[in-house]
């Protein structure tokens, strides 16, 4: 499973995509980032545009996932991601601002990897980042293959 | 007085304050019934005892009454035998009359005893010394006799005051015995008018007992039926207390929930402008480093070759940007909250509403807006109700502008506001072709800066929570029916009369 994985990040505020990207660059990381800014555009992504036939449907994910989303919660999309066969494989790594003990254990209870409460300290994340790849080559440090 | 504890009563103060003891009146009637009861067993009593003295009276004036019968009989036997002596001279006669003289003494001594308490005392010690003079008139006679001197005896027998004596002595025993007879009598009849006062006396008692029984019963009955009346009342009051408490605890929980929910929704979107602040001026930090200390390398490999300090400039005003919507976001939110709290807070005043002129008139100032749109609005008639002018203004105005805001791309807008009455409540419905609301997010789409569907419109998803403030502090409750696609009808009902409580904050 080798080939550029891609990161998608579902995160509606255009400041916290900023700044998530800017230091996931920082860390090292190049892999493309797709950035969807609403619920509605994340479905559709993940299961119409990655779903059609010959598609990238196959091809490696790390998802990024707000909880707080203007037009559904992050949890239906964890849910939808997490009760299909192809796409619950992907890593989860959730990103919200609350730090409710419940809706922790949910998103963990749904399968997510990681969950990260905003705001967020980047030298971890980067961190996690680069071990969730590594079982998935998603890192590509430049200049030295896995 | 209630005490807790016979300890506690402070006996002293009491007997001070000279404060009367609330005795409860049906104890003061079992009282003077048992008095009354008491005496009347007392007087019963005296009167059996003297009843039982009438007897032995009566007794003792029989005896009396025979003894002087006896007497006189004994009298009359020795003057018998002394007038046959001195006639025939036979010796049999003087014993007889030896012994007839010997019984009298018995009998009068009986008759002595009888008259000692006797009123009649002095006319029995007359008949005796009657009888004693008469006794000594006859010895003397027999005496002569015996001596010889016959005529004597018998002149003395003929002429001497013996006859005259004994005649006294028969009528003094007669009236003795009558005088006895009459003052049993007396006595007797007393004892009846006794015994007939205690007849009455009897009757009246045993009816003041039975009254004074029944009443105290009665007020006994009286008192535990209004004890009864009371505890059915507190009963009453008590299930109702606890329905009341239960609709209260119901509401208490509901205006807990909201909280909850409201101070989650706040945490979050306020939260998450500060998220951005705090992320920006980090990276103003890191800029600041590569401006005033160049010589390290920029660790931007993204970024497409540029010379440094144009990249910096470039990052510098992008987090600026940042910081600077951030911030204004944050105020925009506050503003949105502190608006929807001071709604809770006006107080309304119900004045009567005609709501087909204040549609029409919201209409009509949204006139730009549905020409522009290619939409209609119609209204139709529409009831008056009594309520508050301007939150029923917002409400509605809230709703055409989000109807308008969600049309359908490919239809033009059409939009009907119409009502029905609901006994005293009236419903209103606002109907629309738009892009309609999926059905998951109907509770949703009222909640505090949240929105659902396409994010392709301006807004900050405070419109409904408002409308929904407001339509509850004017008493009634508002809900949606929708098809995604097709269009939505929102249903406000209203109470045809705004009731108190007016200034209560939102339930």
């Amino acid at each position: 499973m080798n080939g550029a994985v891609k990161i998608i990040m579902v995160e509606d505020d255009e400041g916290h995509a900023r700044l998530i990207e800017k230091n996931i660059r920082r860390a090292g990381v190049s892999n493309e980032i797709v950035h969807l800014s609403d619920g509605a555009k994340a479905l559709d992504y993940f299961f119409k545009v990655m779903g059609l036939p010959n598609g990238e449907r196959s091809s490696p994910v790390l998802i990024l996932l707000d909880l707080n989303l203007p037009d559904m919660t992050g949890v239906e999309i964890l849910q939808r991601l997490k009760a299909d066969d192809v796409l619950k494989l992907a890593p989860v790594i959730v990103l919200t601002t609350t730090d409710d003990k419940t809706e922790i254990q949910r998103c963990y209870d749904l399968g997510c990897n990681v969950y990260v409460t905003k705001p967020v300290d980047y030298d971890n994340f980067a961190n996690a980042i680069r071990q969730l790849g590594l079982f998935f080559s998603v890192i590509q440090v430049p200049d030295s293959p896995l | 007085m209630h005490l807790a504890n016979i300890r506690d009563f402070n006996f002293a103060g009491w007997m001070k304050s000279g404060r009367v003891l609330r005795i409860p009146a049906e104890l003061v009637l079992l009282i003077l019934a048992l008095i009354l009861l008491t005496g009347l067993t007392a007087a019963s009593i005296f009167i059996a005892s003297r009843v039982a003295d009438d007897r032995r009276a009566a007794d003792a004036v029989q005896k009396a009454s025979e003894n002087l019968v006896a007497v006189e009989g004994a009298v009359r036997a020795t003057e018998s035998a002394q007038r046959a002596f001195l006639l025939t001279s036979d010796s049999w006669f003087l014993n007889a009359y030896q012994q007839n003289k010997a019984l009298i003494a018995a009998p009068l001594k009986v008759v002595e005893d009888a008259f000692a308490q006797s009123a009649f005392k002095v006319r029995y010690f007359d008949l005796k010394t009657k009888i004693e003079s008469k006794l000594a008139e006859m010895d003397e006679t027999i005496r002569l006799y015996q001596s010889g001197d016959t005529a004597a005896a018998l002149s003395l027998v003929k002429t001497g005051p013996g006859r005259e004596i004994m005649r006294a002595i028969r009528a003094d025993i007669q009236i003795l015995r009558s005088e006895k007879q009459q003052e049993f009598l007396e006595s007797q009849r007393a004892t009846e008018r006794l015994e007939n006062l205690l007849w009455y006396s009897e009757i009246a008692g045993a009816v003041l007992i039975i009254f004074f029984a029944s009443s105290s019963m009665f007020m006994l009955w009286r008192t535990n039926a209004s004890m009864e009346t009371a505890q059915d009342e507190l009963r009453a009051n008590n299930i109702n207390l606890e329905a009341t408490i239960d609709e209260r605890i119901r509401d208490l929980r509901e205006a807990n929930e909201e909280i909850q929910r409201f101070a989650y929704i706040v945490s979050h979107d306020l939260r998450s402008p500060l998220v951005n602040i705090m992320g920006f001026t980090t990276e103003l930090e890191t800029l600041s480093k590569e401006i005033f200390e160049p010589a390290q390398n920029g660790l931007d490999v993204s970024i497409a070759p540029a010379p440094p300090s144009e990249t910096v400039r470039q990052d510098f005003t992008e987090a600026l940007g940042f910081i600077k919507s951030s911030i204004s976001k944050m105020d925009r939110l506050i503003g949105a909250i502190l608006k929807i709290s001071r709604e809770g807070a006006r107080p309304f005043r119900a004045e009567p509403v005609d709501m087909t002129a204040l549609l029409n008139s919201i209409t009509d100032s949204m006139t730009h807006q549905t020409q522009t749109l290619g939409a209609s609005i119609v209204v139709d008639p529409l009831p008056l109700i009594k309520s508050d002018r301007l939150a029923l203004e917002q409400v509605f105005s809230n709703l055409l502008d989000n109807a308008l805001k969600f049309l359908r791309r490919d239809t033009p807008g059409d939009i009907r506001i119409s009502a029905r009455r609901l006994n005293r409540l009236v419903e209103f419905q606002v109907t629309d072709n738009g892009r309609g609301i999926d059905g998951k997010d109907k509770g949703r789409v009222f909640e505090l800066f949240r929105r659902s569907g396409a994010q392709d419109r301006p807004g900050e998803g405070m419109g409904l929570a408002y409308v929904q403030t407001l339509v509850r502090r004017l008493g009634g409750s508002i809900r949606l029916e929708s098809e995604l696609g097709k269009g939505t009808t929102f249903y406000i009902i209203l109470p045809e009369i705004l009731s108190e409580p007016v200034n209560r904050t939102e339930r």
